[in-house]
């Protein structure tokens, strides 16, 4: 019993130690966004003397225009992630269930995508965006996030299709659904959990990316969070205050959402990084 | 008779036209913004290029500068020092971790969200945040090696040719072991109970148990979290490119920032589309084997 309790408080030591590994920034970014410029010198790990939460928020919202960013992001992000569930459901359910001629080379070409790394396509994509007027355009990121994206987000509405019963499908043709009907009435209600998986996924590789915008986005009013925040540690890199504002800014949405679906999160996140 | 089958005819006629529609928007963007590109990289980087005015065919020459490159194989070897630095803070911290929290803990569920939450935040705010750590005015490494004396640490890492590299793996790994964690719980959950029981009862101790028996069961995880470590090492570009665009010097370039700079800062397009080719094969290499081995599980 003793030594049971002995390799139990060992555990916890261990436990406790990396928990202090993770919290560090954690808690050095909340403390610093909180605090005074003046306040800063006793390092993070102070209690701050003054609290100064709502003048650094203004300062980094207005000031440092995050509203504006915050609202690219958004408008990167929603769209983009209906686009890929959309494409990847009709994708994923034909490759999965119609089987038409061709349907297994055309998939195959797919999978190739999930394999690829960005930097393989970035330098023609930086001259085809030019060349079509993409470049600059929220536009012409969402595409390409999506181009992307398609490969994994096929991958798997088309395994998860594949795990529903045919029975469903014959069924509902002997009542004298056509495809699509089929699709629409039978299948898609079934979808609902892996659309949030793919959802999730989805909304977090967008919201976090930075190298995309970086090589697509110049004009200032058009960048979303992640290459803002770059920018202006860039510039501001000794206002510290400021920046760890923006860096709660940018990360609040996810923070937040993940407390609320947590498993849904771990699982979403897991199966993506998988995909290899 | 016959109309019934010309009508089943028509019917998968019609059935193979609508799975095509479906696939069509899908594969159309995929086609032009991913596949074109793709063969587009591998013809410019048999050229040289600056950008603007017409390609000039160099043939191979690109290939031959890029093996005769000092950056493009100190990048590599960053690469593979990353991966390395990764798999043994990231992969092994990870295993550490999983193997505590597989008994039932108080606090347990508290653990797995704290380690697993790095994973949801942006690299740029990694590297953000570990610059401050690193930083050598506010950071917390001067700090702390300055109190227990050890000089020649307390300065700012990301500026020092010989911690730039090791400060980037701590922020690295700091993001990927919750991952890791997670994949190992899974595989700890279905390994067979009755075999450590039947091991504990004949007087093994806790680290034989794990070593012999629970190890070998989850050795397929191990091998998979490996793999996706090195793909996901070599895909690495935000980290490195905020928290120090490759420098002190060319200190911490991987081949993914090389040829980053190489396109966008100094107009060497076709160059830059050899590393990218060089990159590309790598990983696509690495990728086949994990698809092999997740078959070979499956």
């Amino acid at each position: 019993m003793r030594k049971k309790a002995i390799s139990r408080t060992f555990i916890y030591i261990v436990l406790i130690i990396v928990a202090i590994y993770t919290l560090i920034p954690v808690v050095a970014v909340v403390t610093t966004s909180v605090r005074s410029e003046a306040d800063l010198a006793q390092g993070p790990f102070s209690l701050p003397k003054e609290m100064r939460i709502l003048e650094n928020f203004k300062s980094a919202w207005i000031d440092g225009k995050f509203n504006v960013y915050f609202k690219n992001s958004i408008f990167i992000t929603i769209p983009t992630v209906i686009l890929v569930v959309a494409l990847s459901t009709l994708a994923g359910y034909s490759f999965a269930k119609i089987h038409f001629p061709g349907a297994n080379i055309v998939f195959s070409f797919m999978l190739i995508g999930m394999m690829i790394p960005f930097q393989a396509v970035m330098i023609p994509l930086y001259f085809l965006m030019k060349n079509l007027h993409l470049l600059d355009t929220t536009l012409g990121v969402i595409l390409i996030i999506t181009a992307t994206s398609l490969s994994f987000g096929a991958f798997m509405m088309r395994a998860f299709f594949r795990g529903l019963p045919n029975e469903l499908i014959e069924a509902a043709k002997l009542d004298g659904c056509t495809d699509l009907q089929t699709f629409w009435n039978v299948m898609l209600p079934l979808t609902i959990p892996a659309w949030i998986s793919l959802i999730i996924f989805q909304a977090i590789w967008t919201w976090n990316n930075l190298l995309i915008p970086l090589l697509f986005l110049y004009n200032d009013k058009m960048r979303p969070l992640p290459l803002a925040l770059y920018n202006f540690q860039d510039r501001y890199s000794t206002m510290y205050t400021l920046v760890a504002a923006a860096v709660m800014i940018t990360i609040l949405p996810l923070v937040v959402l993940f407390i609320l679906l947590q498993r849904k999160f771990v699982t979403s996140i897991t199966m993506g990084a998988i995909k290899g | 008779m016959k109309s019934r089958g010309l009508r089943r005819d028509f019917r998968s006629i019609n059935s193979s036209f609508v799975g095509m529609m479906m696939v069509l928007p899908a594969a159309l963007i995929y086609a032009v913004f991913l596949l074109y590109p793709i063969i587009e990289t591998v013809l410019l980087s048999l050229n040289e290029w600056m950008g603007i005015g017409p390609k000039r065919f160099v043939g191979l020459r690109n290939y031959i500068a890029a093996f005769h490159d000092n950056l493009v194989f100190k990048s590599f070897l960053n690469n593979i020092i990353y991966t390395i630095g990764v798999i043994i803070l990231g992969v092994l911290v990870g295993l550490i971790v999983a193997v505590l929290l597989a008994r039932k803990l108080r606090g347990r569920v508290l653990f797995e969200t704290i380690f697993f939450l790095p994973r949801l935040l942006a690299m740029v705010v990694v590297a953000v945040v570990w610059g401050w750590i690193f930083n050598p005015h506010i950071g917390l490494t001067v700090r702390i090696f300055n109190a227990i004396g050890m000089k020649s640490l307390a300065v700012g890492w990301l500026g020092t040719f010989q911690l730039a590299m090791f400060a980037i793996v701590i922020a690295g790994s700091w993001t990927y072991f919750g991952f890791c964690m997670i994949i190992f719980m899974a595989a700890l959950q279905s390994t067979d109970e009755s075999l450590s029981e039947a091991a504990l009862i004949d007087g093994a101790n806790q680290f034989q148990i794990f070593y012999k028996i629970t190890l070998p069961q989850i050795s397929n995880a191990i091998t998979l979290v490996i793999m996706v470590s090195v793909i996901d090492s070599f895909k690495l570009f935000d980290l490195i490119w905020v928290m120090t665009q490759g420098g002190p010097g060319d200190a911490t370039h991987i081949l993914a920032t090389h040829l980053y700079r190489e396109a966008f800062r100094h107009n060497h397009f076709g160059y830059a589309a050899t590393i990218a080719v060089l990159l590309t094969i790598l990983v696509l290499g690495f990728s086949l084997v994990f698809q092999q081995l997740r078959e070979k599980e499956n």
